[in-house]
């Protein structure tokens, strides 16, 4: 397993939220932890997009999993930035996603999907849920 | 501890009061939610605790954000007890910011499909990246709460309601 990058937001001196972006041979692991609450996560997690943007399309990918079994809320300050993290793997990464989230949370399941952007068909088509119970 | 009656109808009250609004320098939605959370945890199953947790941090990071007088007072209340959660939160605004806040309540009110509601206004939204109501959209598209608002003695008073029969 090869970390490729990792994005993190502190907040009082100490680490609420972190993504990690993984390589396990041709299979990304994109994880996100914690929580979203500060008022504008850009400031901490611009440099995690742009590197992202770089670092994803000189890997061999051939399926992703997005794991937000351990990201425990996300308030709407932070609809955008996962947008955008959702986005950079749609944009530049090919092949199926698989969305771990679990199974009776509310965010998860209810406004999570719209940040994937599932409307979309193309997105879609690439994209199944794993549900699991709450950790 | 005992082990008799049945959890999921324990009454929880809870009433927190902070003035002046300018004097908070922390997270202090993420507290008063956790708490809260963390409160209700010892009886209610998690998803009511998390709909609990949700509707605070949204509600008062909205106060904190956009409440004007900063010298005035945050109320939090919340009410629970195994029919409905009821957590209502005020704060003083102008009888001009409070129609503003009316004419956002009334489209989510009347909204037809509160998730279509909150889909679009997100994709919307995104290119300048404003927010304008996004946490109550989700209140009602998510965690699926009946909001109202009401303009008492030169406060804002929000509620959110979740009725609990046959959910807990």
């Amino acid at each position: 397993m090869k970390v490729l990058t990792y994005g993190e937001i502190m907040d009082g001196g100490l680490s609420v939220f972190h993504s990690v972006a993984k390589l396990d041979d041709h299979h990304l692991i994109l994880t996100f932890e914690g929580v979203i609450r500060v008022d504008n996560p850009y400031r901490y997690l611009h440099t995690y997009l742009e590197e992202l943007a770089k670092v994803l399309p000189r890997q061999s990918i051939t399926e992703t999993t997005m794991d937000f079994v351990k990201m425990r809320f996300c308030n709407s300050n932070g609809f955008y930035v996962i947008m955008d993290i959702v986005d950079a793997v749609y944009n530049l990464v090919p092949g199926r996603v698989t969305v771990r989230r679990i199974a009776d949370d509310d965010w998860q399941c209810e406004t999570l999907p719209i940040l994937l952007n599932l409307s979309e068909e193309h997105i879609a088509a690439r994209t199944n849920f794993e549900d699991v119970k709450a950790p | 501890m005992s082990s008799g009656g049945n959890r999921t109808q324990t009454a929880v009250g809870a009433s927190i009061y902070i003035s002046p609004l300018d004097h908070v320098a922390g997270d202090v939605a993420g507290l008063l939610g956790n708490f809260l959370f963390d409160l209700l945890g010892m009886f209610y199953p998690r998803q009511i605790c998390s709909k609990a947790n949700v509707v605070v941090i949204e509600l008062v990071t909205n106060v904190m954000e956009h409440c004007t007088i900063r010298d005035g007072a945050m109320r939090v209340d919340l009410k629970i007890d195994g029919d409905d959660l009821l957590i209502t939160v005020a704060n003083p605004v102008t009888p001009a910011e409070f129609e503003t806040v009316k004419e956002r309540f009334a489209a989510i009110a009347n909204a037809e499909d509160p998730k279509k509601l909150l889909a679009d206004t997100v994709h919307r939204r995104r290119g300048d990246r404003q927010k304008g109501g996004l946490g109550l959209m989700r209140l009602t598209a998510e965690s699926k709460f009946r909001l109202t608002c009401e303009y008492e003695q030169g406060f804002l008073v929000v509620k959110a309601l979740f009725p609990m029969r046959g959910f807990a």
